[in-house]
């Protein structure tokens, strides 16, 4: 295709499909003059990424990471107990579930790490109260402030603000990435991320080029409730409108080999890699795959949550390594706390407590971090933590974004080792 | 084959570029009526339209053009007493038990059978919820009950409980319908029904608080979320809540059940009084805290006014609410008489909820989409009914809105409005291929029709008059020429297209809705002419000021005006001949409509 069709094309789509001839008098050249192929991408200093997937319910920690050689791991479970040979053993002692061959993979190559054991001291079991808890980094939760990713952003781009450096997918957007500033783009999928309004005959404006004159006669007092808010949903609709074009074209034009599997968690995924691939400035995945509450018949439920994880996890990691920027980018998955040791009477698990994180990509020096907990000294019936999952957010900022851990976190936590140089 | 890159309307973005401005007041002049010094409005205080449209707001769901006449008419004692009263309730919603299977039957089946059979029962309770949602969002569009819906929604947030996790849907409605009852009542006999409410049992755990082993689960939200607000009790208080609750359960059939063997007869010491307390005497016991009617009274002006009321306020209210036994009427008259509840700076400054969006525009437009549009529309938009996230409702506030659902609001109103096909909603607007600029321009011609072909067929909303401009080139191929491909295409690959994205369900939700057949009943051409309104600028303030909630901005109307400017000149038609132009003169007020109601400015009332 040469140069001047794909203009054309834009051109006209641009046209067709906007009110040009309206936003002249107040368009910025955001989204529209983007695709119509004007400008150029600023190339950053820092192109790591960072993609955070969350089980959302509470994940059985014991039964992603086996410690199949462990008795107490047999004894207190009865219907909900993996057998030894069939897991995929790491060592003696733990291996991983039956269903994670791909992590596994992954594992061998050196390209997963495994935190044994993650927490934090004082550990609360409501799902809502927890995850406030992972989505500050701090004990108070939302009272405390902005969401860790939201201080992540203003420390480590203080200066170039842009407006998709946050991403997330999916319906409800979690609080670590809550900031009143910048809100993060939302979307479920491209596409349907687009506004379905009315088109008109705006190719004059692409067409006569007409220098964008700032309406005036406005400057109202401004901070009356009412302009607060819609100050925010208009800065919400110019970033609608800056990022529905490109984050649908970039993933319309995504091509790889991977075979991603028919999972909602796979399509999303996917459509991560495709923003990763794009010019797009976003450094911040945000993502959350559900039904890890599993109280009863865990089982199969949580056999087929590992399936799905495995397939399109193995998917996306293998897609990562095919490009530089896909390479320049680190996978953490979290979840908000593991399941009580002991079998509850409905063949499921309560609410637990420490549980295990994985950090992957190709930059990861995989392994295993941190320490499985006992098996024996439990507190309250729930696994004790060994490591506090800071140390992980304070790894990956600090060594990772190069940002200044204790600022994003409000205190230091030991490094982890988890990054090759 | 190209992705049609639907840019997002420029107008919407130029709108969002300019900074916001505070909202004047609009008093239309000549109607305007110094409210009589009623008890509590302040002498100065002017009762005009914005202030009646207000109260619709935060009062119901959104106010009709004849309702704000009325009321202006009324005069603000006489529609608050008429609110009050919560209208004439229509017949109610016909319900039963479903879901529990017949012993002897179940006996003769097999085990294949067996779950067949219960799988069916269940179906059955899901469609009678999916029933009573929508009878109720019904309601909401009716407007005959405005009050009563907006309060029940309200209670629905506070005393929530989900279907998710209740998983009987006769015992959500059963729930729903209590709330309704008491929705203008007094919230302490709220308060002690919810502690016996079958789903509230369920949804909260208190089916497994037993004598021997308590669940705290429902004692600490009652005191935490339903009367003290956090801080007012200690954990001490908690545990001894929870062993008063112990018993309370619920039977099979979804009907209270007090199983005193499994109850904890021992003395409790609940906020400093000792006693064999049971959940009779918990209420009593809450009720009688200051605590509890700061924190009712609180929740609801929070709820009506957008923003906390200050201390001295809420004390004022508070002492009201202890005053009346907590009769909720009382609270309310003199919320909806306060001269503070009218100040500018919260009026349009509320963020409107998913459901609130979708009923009061509708209203605004009127216009009555579906039922189940508004209701798993809410869904999508992050409110679906019966079903909120967690203990604490809907957050609510700036969390409604994200680039997401913004986009996504403004696409289910194009779909109420007939301008936009519910399938594109999921899956975007139908691939195009390149296309050739000369066919553009000859589908634009004046007898053809703008690229986007999914129109409907408005014939029968018509006039005679502009009825007679629809011929021929409405049905003709000439659309063809521009995405003929695309869309006969996408039409026909519509299933693989959901199959792609792994959205069967929303494959068969499209489906169910396209067989409803729904047209709005809309003729905004008509509507316009009767009001003797033609030149754009008049037409854009004319919907502008119809469909919105607050004042239109003035660049808010120089753009509509604008993209009228355009339109209009594509079928060579002068300033003030549009509606004369045919039946595409319809299709560009829908339009234009349309862009009124995806504005930033659409989504505050």
């Amino acid at each position: 295709m040469n140069s001047n069709t794909k203009i054309n094309r834009r051109a006209f789509l641009a046209g067709s499909l906007s009110l040009a001839g309206v936003t002249p008098a107040w368009g910025a050249p955001t989204g529209l003059l983007r695709l119509a192929g004007s400008g150029t991408q600023p190339t950053e200093a820092r192109p790591q990424r960072l993609v955070l997937l969350q089980l959302s319910g509470g994940n059985d920690g014991v039964s992603t990471i086996v410690p199949f050689g462990d008795d107490a791991y047999h004894a207190s479970r009865k219907t909900t107990h993996i057998a030894a040979k069939e897991v995929l053993p790491i060592d003696r002692y733990r291996g991983f579930h039956p269903r994670l061959g791909s992590l596994r993979g992954l594992f061998d190559d050196g390209r997963l790490a495994i935190v044994e054991g993650a927490g934090y001291p004082q550990p609360i079991l409501s799902h809502f109260k927890c995850l406030e808890v992972w989505h500050t980094a701090r004990h108070a939760g939302r009272s405390s402030g902005e969401g860790w990713i939201s201080r992540l952003v203003e420390n480590t781009w203080p200066s170039t603000p842009s407006t998709e450096r946050v991403v997330h997918f999916g319906s409800s957007v979690p609080y670590s990435v809550y900031s009143t500033r910048r809100p993060a783009i939302n979307l479920e999928s491209p596409s349907a991320y687009q506004f379905l309004g009315s088109e008109s005959g705006g190719r004059a404006r692409i067409e006569t080029g007409q220098t964008p004159v700032r309406s005036n006669g406005l400057g109202g007092p401004g901070g009356s409730g009412g302009s607060r808010a819609l100050d925010r949903l208009r800065k919400i609709m110019r970033d609608a409108d800056d990022t529905s074009g490109r984050i649908r074209e970039a993933a319309f034009a995504y091509g790889t080999p991977v075979e991603y599997p028919d999972s909602a968690l796979g399509h999303t995924l996917k459509d991560v890699a495709a923003l990763i691939a794009s010019s797009m400035e976003t450094r911040v995945f945000s993502l959350a795959y559900g039904g890890f509450d599993t109280h009863a018949g865990q089982l199969g439920a949580h056999n087929n949550l590992m399936s799905t994880l495995d397939g399109a996890l193995g998917a996306f990691v293998r897609d990562l390594a095919r490009s530089e920027a896909g390479r320049e980018t680190v996978v953490l998955v979290f979840s908000e706390f593991g399941r009580r040791l002991k079998e509850n009477g409905s063949r499921g698990h309560d609410h637990g407590k420490a549980g295990p994180m994985f950090v992957l990509g190709e930059r990861v020096r995989g392994g295993l971090y941190g320490r499985h907990p006992s098996l024996s000294d439990l507190d309250n019936g729930d696994l004790r933590f060994t490591t506090d999952f800071r140390s992980v957010y304070a790894t990956l900022i600090k060594r990772w974004f190069g940002a200044d851990d204790k600022m994003v976190l409000g205190e230091r936590y030991p490094q982890l080792d988890l990054l090759r140089a | 084959m190209h992705l049609n890159l639907t840019i997002f309307s420029g107008l919407l973005l130029g709108l969002a570029l300019a900074p916001a401005v505070a909202q004047p007041p609009a008093p239309a002049a000549g109607s305007a009526t110094a409210c009589a010094a009623g008890a509590s409005l302040a002498a100065d205080f002017v009762w005009d339209k914005r202030a009646v449209e207000h109260l619709y707001n935060r009062a119901g769901f959104g106010a009709t053009r004849a309702e704000i006449a009325r009321g202006l008419e009324l005069g603000p004692e006489a529609l608050v007493e008429e609110l009050l009263s919560g209208g004439a309730e229509p017949d109610a919603f016909f319900y039963e038990l479903l879901d529990r299977p017949n012993r002897l039957k179940m006996a003769f089946l097999g085990a294949d059978e067996r779950r067949d059979y219960i799988n069916g029962l269940r179906a059955k309770d899901r469609r009678q919820l999916t029933a009573f949602v929508i009878w109720w969002v019904e309601r909401m569009l009716a407007g005959e009950t405005p009050l009563r819906e907006r309060m029940t929604l309200f209670w629905h947030g506070m005393f929530t409980s989900s279907m998710g996790t209740v998983r009987h849907g006769f015992e959500m409605i059963q729930q729903n319908q209590f709330l309704r009852r008491h929705a203008l009542g007094s919230y302490s006999d709220m308060l002690r029904g919810i502690i016996r409410d079958p789903a509230m049992l369920a949804y909260l755990d208190n089916n497994e608080n037993h004598k021997d082993k308590p669940n705290e689960n429902l004692a600490r939200e009652i005191m935490e979320l339903f009367s003290l607000g956090e801080g007012n009790y200690s954990e001490t208080d908690v545990k001894e809540v929870a062993r008063a609750l112990t018993g309370y359960t619920k039977t099979k059939e979804g009907q209270f059940e007090f199983k005193s063997r499994d109850h904890d007869m021992g003395s409790k010491t609940i906020l400093g009084q000792s006693g064999r307390f049971d959940g009779t005497d918990v209420a009593e016991i809450l009720l009688a805290q200051r605590a509890c009617a700061e924190w009712v009274a609180g929740r609801l002006i929070t709820y009506l006014e957008g923003v906390e009321p200050s201390a001295e306020r809420l004390a004022s209210y508070a002492t009201l609410l202890a005053e009346s036994e907590y009769q909720v009427r009382p609270l309310l008259r003199r919320l909806f008489l306060d001269p503070e509840f009218y100040r500018l700076e919260i009026r349009g400054a509320r963020i409107q909820g998913p459901v609130d969006y979708l009923v009061s525009s509708s209203r605004r437009l009127g216009i009555e989409p579906p039922g189940v549009l508004v209701y798993q529309g809410g869904g999508m938009l992050g409110q679906r009914l019966l079903d909120p996230p967690n203990v604490k409702g809907w957050e609510g506030g700036e969390s409604w809105v994200t680039t997401s659902s913004l986009m996504m609001r403004g696409n289910l109103m194009g779909v109420a409005l007939g301008v936009v096909p519910l399938e594109e909603v999921f899956v975007g607007s139908p691939v195009m291929d390149e296309p050739d600029e000369a066919a553009m321009l000859a589908a634009r011609g004046p007898r053809g029709r703008s690229p986007r072909g999914a129109r409907p067929d408005i014939s029968e909303a018509m006039d005679e008059e502009s009825a007679s401009g629809m011929d021929g080139g409405m049905d003709s191929g000439m659309d063809m020429g521009m995405e003929g491909a695309g869309e006969a295409g996408s039409k026909g690959n519509l299933f693989e297209r959901f199959k792609s994205l792994g959205l069967m369900r929303e494959y068969f939700m499209v489906k169910k809705y396209q067989a409803l057949e729904y047209e709005p009943q809309l003729n905004l051409v008509s509507r316009l002419r009767r009001r003797g309104i033609s030149r754009d600028a008049d037409i854009a303030r004319e919907l502008a000021e119809e469909l919105l909630a607050i004042a239109p901005p003035p660049e808010t109307l120089r753009a509509l005006e604008s993209f009228l400017r355009q339109e209009r000149q594509l079928w060579g038609a002068a300033d003030g001949a549009l509606l004369s132009i045919g039946s595409e003169a319809e299709h560009i007020l829908r339009r234009l409509a349309h862009l009124v109601l995806s504005l930033p400015e659409a989504q505050l009332g």
